[in-house]
């Protein structure tokens, strides 16, 4: 660390010093509390409790961790250094930084810390993980990365930015500012009766259950025999079902309130700054011009109350993994009569257009149809053939499922084309729509499959820089070969004409 | 990355080598009966031909194709003789096995020996102003378009075989996630150099 002047820039700051309380705490949660667990039933297996000395490992990799970890903020880069036995100095230019997130359990913001991780485009993981800093420190290289990117930047932040970035800067309560979407109480309680999270979390325990022998020892203890048990009522079976149901409901809007609580965005300059969180504090910064694609979904309950979710996929960071909340919805549940708004904040140029909307190829529905009947057809004669008549009423209703299906979706099924973007829509019962920006279209490729070619149709797909496992891939099925090409013409033209920035 | 200088007469940008050997037809340009996308015809710029690859990635593929036979006419009889012997395999079950495998092996050949020219007439590309248009797929059918500023970085790579035959594949990095990597194969090694060098030659603006 000799070199340190060397660059120019602040002087190489350490992480907060309760960074190693924390790690030691990391370490505990990670391994005292399973340890106690197998404690608690590992019964003759004593030797299990030997592994907790793996403990001890633990604990002294967070103090060395927090002993060699350093960085500054230099004239165009963030520099991070970090590693015990291999060293690494890591330079992340600031006009490369996608996101900046930070979450704050209660005991962080009791000590005035955060945890922040910055991501850059390059993919997995985060490009550098602070655990723990101060607030103040994480303002700093918050208010370090971005002005100095809008400097760099001049030209791509419009006048309306800079005058919103210069306003921010004389108030930097962020408070202040009127909110470009908050979600309502009523509607976070809504997210979490509609999202099922609850079911996962008991498949967990049922798991965890299952492993560790628990049902088995709780049997025991009561020496009951799982055989001995009469085949329960049905009623009774059902009421137990019901119960449970009611429960993970419950359990789902407490995890809902927990997460989502004072959901907001504000949009500062050219950045979408989402906060959330009742007792973890979870902040997430989004610079709009990095959005690769929008989607706006609406699940079939949620379609009747007139309710909308907004999604964004940023370039790099995959964000589904990160597992936090605010990334992976921008808008988790809104009114959709506040759409237009929020999305003429995050991206002007992306408009769905409601009379706007194309139709795909009008043999698209025979073909759809076709195609789910045939997917039926093993599960179907399976069904007839062991019930017989009952497997014919069975039969005509699978049939007009699948018609009423098919012509749903074929009417849904729409795309349209603007100077500034390309869009589509789907959906059955739920509803989906998305969008592309110009200037994010990376490759555009038609492609036919046999059936496709029979019926003169193609599908048109148009890659973006978003994460490889988000699972969304702008495709338009079932167009008309030329309009497939025209369609591609039109965004190959487009994006030639726009440069890309992540 | 290769990235010497060809080394040969560079044959422009988008000409073709003659065949020498002249099994395969020369190459020329795609007519519009072929692939032509319909209702396209009068495209606002007025779009080149697509072209063919070098015709000696036919005898490229068939020689691939054939080795992989070589290597399993010898493989299966060596692991059907292994297998009856270790796993006592009755002489019914080894004859089944045998005339599976021969059975396996013909359909192979004819396969290696038939497919290269199929994918051959499948596969063109065209290169303008503003992008490169990739058609390839023979039951699967694909126009892809790279915009020529969306084009990150680019390889030509070469295996010992395609080195043999002066082939070369070119292969393009978007930033995309999906297509991603797009690969041209089958160019000879100059004109894979010339496109490159038409594709990424003066780019006005640097995207990033």
């Amino acid at each position: 660390m000799r070199s340190e002047d060397e660059l120019g820039g602040t002087p190489l700051e350490k992480l907060h010093p309760t960074s190693l309380f924390f790690g030691v705490l990391g370490a505990l949660y990670r391994i005292v509390l399973p340890g106690l667990f197998v404690l608690l039933f590992a019964g003759e297996r004593k030797w299990e409790a030997v592994a907790m000395i793996a403990f001890v490992p633990v604990v002294g990799f967070s103090v060395l961790h927090y002993l060699h970890f350093r960085y500054r903020l230099l004239e165009e880069k963030l520099e991070v250094r970090e590693g015990v036995i291999f060293r690494k100095t890591r330079f992340i230019p600031y006009d490369r930084i996608q996101n900046v997130d930070a979450s704050q359990t209660p005991l962080h913001r009791v000590l005035g810390v955060a945890e922040a991780r910055l991501e850059t485009a390059s993919g997995h993981e985060p490009e550098a993980v602070f655990k723990v800093i101060s607030v103040a420190a994480l303002e700093e290289i918050r208010r370090g990365i971005f002005e100095r990117r809008a400097a760099d930047e001049g030209e791509g932040v419009d006048s309306l930015d800079a005058e919103l970035e210069a306003e921010a800067e004389l108030a930097p309560a962020e408070a202040a500012r009127p909110p470009l979407f908050a979600m309502s109480f009523a509607d976070v309680l809504l997210f979490g009766v509609l999202s099922q999270r609850g079911l996962a979390y008991l498949a967990g325990a049922l798991y965890v259950g299952w492993e560790f022998d628990v049902f088995e020892r709780i049997a025991s203890r009561f020496q009951f025999e799982w055989s001995d048990l009469e085949r329960p009522p049905l009623a009774w079976m059902a009421a137990a079902g019901l119960v449970l149901l009611l429960l993970l409901q419950v359990l789902t809007v407490v995890w809902a309130v927990l997460t989502l609580f004072q959901f907001r965005i504000v949009r500062r300059g050219d950045d979408l700054r989402t906060t959330c969180g009742l007792w973890t504090h979870q902040t997430a910064t989004v610079p709009r011009h990095r959005i690769q694609f929008l989607a706006v979904h609406e699940g079939p309950i949620s379609r009747l109350l007139r309710k909308i979710r907004i999604k964004i996929v940023t370039a790099g960071g995959d964000a589904m993994e990160e597992g936090s909340i605010s990334r992976k919805w921008l808008v988790p549940l809104g009114s959709r009569d506040d759409e237009g708004e929020i999305l003429a904040q995050v991206n002007p140029r992306v408009r769905f257009e409601p009379e706007g909307w194309r139709p795909i190829h009008p043999r698209a529905r025979g073909r759809m149809f076709r195609r789910w009947l045939f997917f039926g057809l093993a599960p179907l004669g399976f069904v007839l053939w062991r019930s017989g008549w009952w497997g014919l009423a069975f039969a005509a209703v699978w049939v007009g499922l699948v018609a009423w299906f098919s012509g749903r979706r074929a009417r849904r099924l729409g795309w349209q084309v603007s100077d500034d973007a390309v869009y589509v829509r789907d959906g059955i019962l739920g509803w989906s729509r998305q969008a592309v920006p110009m200037d994010k279209v990376q490759t555009v490729a038609v492609t036919q499959n046999p059936f496709d070619r029979r019926a003169g149709m193609a599908r048109l797909e148009v890659a973006t820089a978003g994460p490889a496992n988000s699972g969304l891939l702008f495709s338009i099925p079932y167009l008309p070969l030329a309009t497939a090409h025209e369609v591609r013409e039109h965004l190959q033209r487009g994006a030639a004409r726009e440069t890309f920035s992540w | 990355m290769l990235s010497d200088p060809p080394t040969q007469a560079d044959p422009g940008p988008l000409s073709e080598e003659p065949d020498p050997s002249a099994s395969v037809e020369p190459p020329r340009a795609v007519g519009p009966e072929a692939v032509e996308p319909r209702g396209e015809t009068a495209a606002p710029e007025a779009a080149p031909a697509f072209l063919h690859v070098d015709p000696l990635s036919v005898k490229a593929e068939k020689l691939v194709g054939l080795i992989l036979c070589g290597l399993l006419a010898v493989g299966l009889p060596v692991s059907l003789a292994l297998f009856t012997y270790l796993f006592d395999w009755s002489a019914g079950l080894t004859g089944v096995t045998s005339v599976g495998s021969a059975v396996f092996l013909l359909l192979l050949l004819v396969y290696s020996l038939r497919w290269p020219r199929l994918e051959y007439r499948h596969l063109s590309y065209r290169v303008s102003e503003q992008r490169i248009e990739i058609r390839r797929g023979v039951v699967w059918r694909t126009v892809i378009s790279v915009p020529r500023n969306r084009i990150q970085h680019t390889d030509v790579a070469q295996g010992p075989l395609q080195r043999h035959y002066g082939l070369a594949t070119l292969v393009l990095h978007t930033a995309g996630t999906h297509n991603y990597e797009v690969t041209l194969p089958g160019l000879s090694r100059p004109t894979a150099l010339a496109v490159r060098e038409q594709l990424l030659g003066d780019r006005t603006h640097d995207a990033v």
